[in-house]
């Protein structure tokens, strides 16, 4: 039991690393980790949005969905979007996001009381976030716990952990203030936490178990710890790993922003300085990584352990 | 006569609708606008502010505007802070800014005078040293935009470019070569 506890508070922590956004100031290392990006799907695109979520969270949802769903782009216009998304339109992005986010939960919610057969953790819970996608912690969950069944509460059922892309988001309070384009962005930017490329290591199985962080961060493309001499230097919020979370948002915001005929032009500056921020993520070359040299996006997820 | 329960409110409809549709004043006939026909005193008071609101709409972006934009330059400190603070989102200074300068840069699209005025802050934005560098290569970035409506305003962009410091011109560069019309 003690050694479950353990387990789901180091898990949780890492899906802080996948988390964007977080507006928390205690300054805890595990804030860092978190993973804080709020990506919702409109109820209208298939997500179901949890019993608890607010009112206000649901208005920003459906907001922040139905602009993914009619925003008026063209991804032709931007390297890799559809390698990306599949297409180049934003009915592609939606497809994208729906395969990837299943379920939203609000602020509020305490995720790990929601698992079953699993048991609570001693993890903080945050002043407030952008938003934290802990689909891959809750696979990680339930890997480690085999043959124990541990499923999730929502909507008061019980759904199956069968891989990470059980797509499970939770939004805040950061996210139900920001403006539409960047909700969008951000939902985007989310719903790739889902995805575990290659899928898991045995050995990272192991090192969670130990309370250690998995080392493969491609299972959740997880953020990393910007390194010396970047301009944000010693924080958590870079990729180290190609075709991350950011790079998804870059691309998807560089189409808002030089494409949207539908966009207000706030919401197209938004995106734009969304992306020369968002740009300065990656610790490798961009433009290496445009002109294919780490290969074409895997965008798969895999439940495979190896 | 039987009492008419609908008498009271068909009249206040029928008032209602005839304030909708009564002739506005400049609608009304010569005659009926006599009684506020002004005197020539102010008729010529009238005629030279009429001139003078007529040259100052060639720009409608006032100067109440271009200062609360100045304010919003978002400096570097403040940015490394909110990043500190949130590593893993746009900094909202970043975002307030890039929210100021919209509704601008949607009114420089349209009028060339307008564009001209802006153009000045965006060089101003570029070049100072203070401001965040994902801010700056947004000025640089929306000098170049508009340059391209305004063709008299080429220069003045590719001046700001020029000026503005090579972390920023990098920037710049790197998001356009992530665009395909612009490789």
């Amino acid at each position: 039991m003690k050694r479950l506890n353990l387990l789901l508070a180091l898990l949780f922590s890492l899906a802080l690393l996948a988390s964007c956004g977080s507006s928390d100031d205690d300054g805890d290392g595990r804030q860092q980790q978190e993973e804080d990006q709020t990506t919702g799907a409109p109820g209208n695109a298939g997500a179901n949005y949890d019993s608890e979520i607010s009112p206000e969270e649901r208005d920003a949802l459906n907001e922040s969905t139905s602009a993914i769903n009619t925003y008026g782009i063209d991804g032709g216009q931007v390297r890799s979007f559809s390698q990306i998304f599949g297409g180049t339109r934003s009915a592609d992005v939606a497809r994208y996001f729906d395969e990837r986010v299943n379920y939203i939960i609000s602020e509020t919610t305490d995720v790990q009381s929601r698992l079953v057969e699993g048991e609570a953790s001693a993890l903080p819970t945050d002043n407030a976030i952008f938003a934290r996608n802990p689909s891959a912690s809750l696979w990680y969950v339930s890997k480690i716990n085999e043959p124990r069944d541990v499923r999730f509460e929502v909507n008061n059922s019980q759904v199956d952990i069968t891989s990470s892309r059980i797509g499970v988001m939770q939004i805040g309070d950061a996210f139900v203030d920001s403006e539409t384009a960047l909700q969008a962005a951000t939902l985007v930017h989310e719903a790739r936490h889902s995805d575990c490329t290659g899928g898991a290591l045995a050995s990272d199985l192991r090192r969670i178990e130990n309370g250690q962080a998995p080392s493969n961060l491609l299972c959740g493309h997880l953020h990393g710890e910007c390194p010396a001499g970047h301009v944000y230097e010693g924080t958590f919020g870079c990729d180290t790993r190609p075709w991350g979370a950011y790079i998804v948002d870059l691309v998807y915001s560089l189409a808002v922003s030089e494409t949207c005929a539908t966009c207000s032009e706030a919401d197209r500056q938004a995106a734009e300085i969304n992306a020369l921020d968002v740009i300065q993520r990656p610790t490798y070359d961009i433009e290496d990584l445009f002109n294919g040299e780490f290969g074409p996006p895997d965008m798969s997820s895999s439940t495979t352990v190896r | 006569m039987k009492r008419n329960r609908y008498l009271l409110p068909g009249f206040i409809v029928v008032l209602l609708v005839g304030l909708f549709l009564y002739p506005k004043k400049d609608n009304l006939p010569v005659e009926d606008r006599q009684e506020e026909a002004p005197k020539a005193g102010v008729l010529q008071e009238h005629h030279e502010k009429s001139t003078e609101s007529a040259k100052t709409k060639t720009t409608s972006i006032s100067s109440r505007e271009i200062e609360v934009l100045r304010k919003a330059f978002p400096d570097s400190e403040t940015v490394r802070d909110e990043v500190a603070q949130n590593p893993h989102r746009t900094p909202r200074s970043l975002i307030e800014f890039a929210l100021t300068l919209g509704p601008l840069i949607d009114k420089a699209k349209k009028n060339l005078e307008d564009a001209s005025l802006l153009m000045n802050e965006l060089g101003s934005c570029s070049q100072d040293e203070t401001v965040a560098n994902s801010a700056r290569a947004l000025c640089v970035s929306n000098a170049e935009k508009l340059s391209k409506i305004h063709s008299s305003l080429k220069e003045n962009a590719e001046d700001i470019q020029m000026k503005a410091s090579s972390d920023v011109r990098e920037l710049v560069r790197k998001k356009n070569s992530l665009l395909k019309k612009r490789e």
